[in-house]
């Protein structure tokens, strides 16, 4: 069962990255090419996904689309671990006063949902995949910060940190060497579950159209540009697509930590 | 005495935690570089023309005074004119208010009563065919967008069954019938999802008692495993439920926000969406500020209630 579920994940996300991967050297059709005549075609050939309201080819943009995907993700989860981490250790290695400070100000990020704060920025600076990426990654910082410090305190309790501390080696040293090898692990598993998150909050703001600008194709404007009355399936394609992308990092996510932790596994 | 003093700090923490919310706000929408009389005016514009636009719209005054200004409006309920017609932002938000307070009052209830089940049986039958399909059910309902659920539920109920409308909001008070009717699609594709998300919660919360004592026990005395498991779960499965409410009125409002995309609703998040558009920042922050607060308050009650429920207080010992 959890070697099965690990192996879907592996699957769903490996697809999304190959083809993001192809798309970076071949498309079957050019995923900016208007095409009046072949508009909604339907599955088929050569337009194996049929086409959009413009006779796009939707193989095309479907490709593209998941570099966006994979991009927004990897800088927003990277942005989001780089200050969430250090936060989360420096608090959970005991400073009680800025513990208290940097829980109160996980408290209103986390009431700043990433959607609602990428819209907040997009109407500052205008919406682009950078402001996307940058929004979604701030407010995923809570998540890898309360992670962080809950995992550093479980290793602060050691008898090894103990010894460290008393041979006079300063935090910062026990920081580097002993805590964060030993929380790594949660952390990867963390960054699964959050670029899973990622995804969906980008696919939400593209399709609110407050994203990559239209001439970049994304799944969630491909999903919003649409006709559900002319042709369903091309609402249908772009939303399995995220489906798929976001259930293969979270079964990838469950799977490394079903694999870290023999409590769960016995008991789920 | 502990009590009342637990309950004191609390109320400080939130009113701090408010206030911040909004200098955060405050900070994210009008301090960052982005110049919107520029922006409005469009990049050929001549910046006398610009600069008149600034002063206009207050632009030009201190940071501070306009912040400290919005927030003491706020406070005796003006949230400030939008900049582009002059319109009060509060007279902006009543009408949308109540299309999104529909969707996630409603919402919220019902994904509720729909993850008990879910959960439920995923907890009885986790190592059984109908428990690990519920199981793997709500895994990938979890990677659903909200607007994807919604864009097939338009397709199969508006599109060829052609059973309801699936656009637009009719007010209660005009037509009880249309206003159901249009509802309908909406509230759905959002407790789909948000189900899914509680059943998990849900599920752990039930799995958590099948390894307690006391749930043996239940069994000795021929107890049957549903009861047992209702009447001890339960309990603990409404503990971990009621610690993610807020969470959950957090993502019932982002689900808000998309849906009401969907059925081109006219809710706080399609006006939001406007608003951005036009980058008329008065009502973006306001709208952003109306939905913070309430998931502030909400977590803020939560908090409270546990205190009502924590007997470690009532003896006198520390939160």
């Amino acid at each position: 069962m959890k070697k099965l579920t690990v192996i879907i994940g592996l699957v769903c996300s490996g697809l999304v990255v190959v083809a993001a991967l192809v798309s970076l050297v071949w498309t079957p059709f050019d995923p900016r090419k208007v095409d009046g005549p072949a508009r909604f075609a339907p599955p088929g050939w050569p337009h194996v996904l049929g086409t959009d309201a413009f006779g796009i080819d939707t193989a095309s943009r479907l490709l593209v689309g998941a570099q966006t995907t994979l991009l927004v993700g990897v800088v927003a989860v990277a942005l989001a671990a780089v200050i969430g981490v250090p936060l989360g250790v420096f608090v959970g290695m005991g400073h009680r006063i800025a513990g208290e400070v940097v829980a109160r100000a996980s408290d209103i990020l986390f009431a700043l949902p990433a959607l609602l704060l990428a819209i907040l920025l997009a109407a500052a600076l205008g919406a682009s995949v950078t402001t996307a990426a940058v929004a979604i990654g701030i407010a995923t910082i809570p998540v890898f910060q309360r992670m962080a410090r809950a995992a550093t305190l479980t290793v602060m309790s050691q008898d090894y940190i103990l010894a460290a501390q008393v041979s006079g080696i300063p935090g910062g040293v026990i920081a580097i060497r002993h805590v964060l090898p030993n929380i790594t692990p949660v952390l990867g598993v963390q960054a699964a579950a959050s670029f899973s998150m990622a995804i969906l909050a980008e696919a939400g703001l593209s399709y609110l159209g407050l994203s990559a600008p239209q001439s970049t194709p994304t799944w969630g404007r491909m999903l919003h540009d649409a006709n559900l009355y002319a042709a369903p399936i091309q609402a249908v394609i772009p939303g399995v697509a995220i489906a798929v992308a976001v259930l293969g990092f979270n079964l990838l996510g469950d799977g490394v930590r079903d694999y870290l932790d023999p409590r769960m596994k016995e008991l789920r | 005495m502990a009590l009342l003093r637990a309950a004191t700090r609390r109320v400080v923490i939130f009113l701090v935690t408010v206030l911040v919310a909004s200098a955060v706000i405050f900070g994210i929408v009008q301090a960052l570089p982005g110049d919107v009389a520029l922006a409005t005016l469009g990049m050929g514009a001549s910046p006398e023309s610009v600069d008149a636009l600034r002063v206009q719209w207050g632009l030009d005054r201190p940071l501070a005074l306009r912040y400290l200004e919005w927030v003491v409006g706020m406070v005796h309920g003006d949230f400030g004119a939008s900049y582009l017609t002059g319109q009060s932002v509060v007279s902006q938000i009543g009408p949308p208010l109540a299309v999104t307070a529909w969707l996630v009052g409603l919402s919220m209830p019902l994904s509720l009563l729909a993850a008990l089940p879910l959960g439920l049986v995923g907890a009885m039958g986790r190592r059984r065919w109908f428990g690990v399909s519920v199981n793997a059910a709500t895994h990938v309902g979890l990677a659903i967008p909200v607007f994807f659920v919604g864009a097939i539920l338009t397709i199969i109920f508006a599109v060829k069954l052609r059973w309801v409308r699936a656009n637009g909001y009719v007010p209660l008070t005009t037509s009880p019938g249309e206003w159901a009717i249009r509802l309908v699609l909406p509230v759905a594709s959002i407790v789909i999802v948000q189900a899914c998300f509680l059943a998990r919660y849900v599920r752990a919360g039930f799995i958590d008692v099948l390894t307690e004592d006391y749930y043996r026990t239940a069994r000795a005395v021929g107890w049957t495993r549903w009861r047992g498991l209702w009447r001890h779960g339960i309990r603990n499965v409404a503990t971990s439920v009621v610690t993610v409410i807020g969470l959950q009125l957090a993502s019932l409002l982002v689900g808000a926000i998309l849906v009401e995309q969907t059925f081109a609703m006219p809710g706080l998040g399609s006006l939001l969406v406007q608003a951005v558009r036009r980058r008329d920042l008065m009502v973006v922050q306001g709208v952003g500020m109306l939905l913070v607060a309430a998931v502030l308050t909400v977590n803020f009650l939560v908090d409270l209630a546990y205190l009502a429920i924590d007997p470690r207080l009532k003896r006198g010992g520390r939160s």
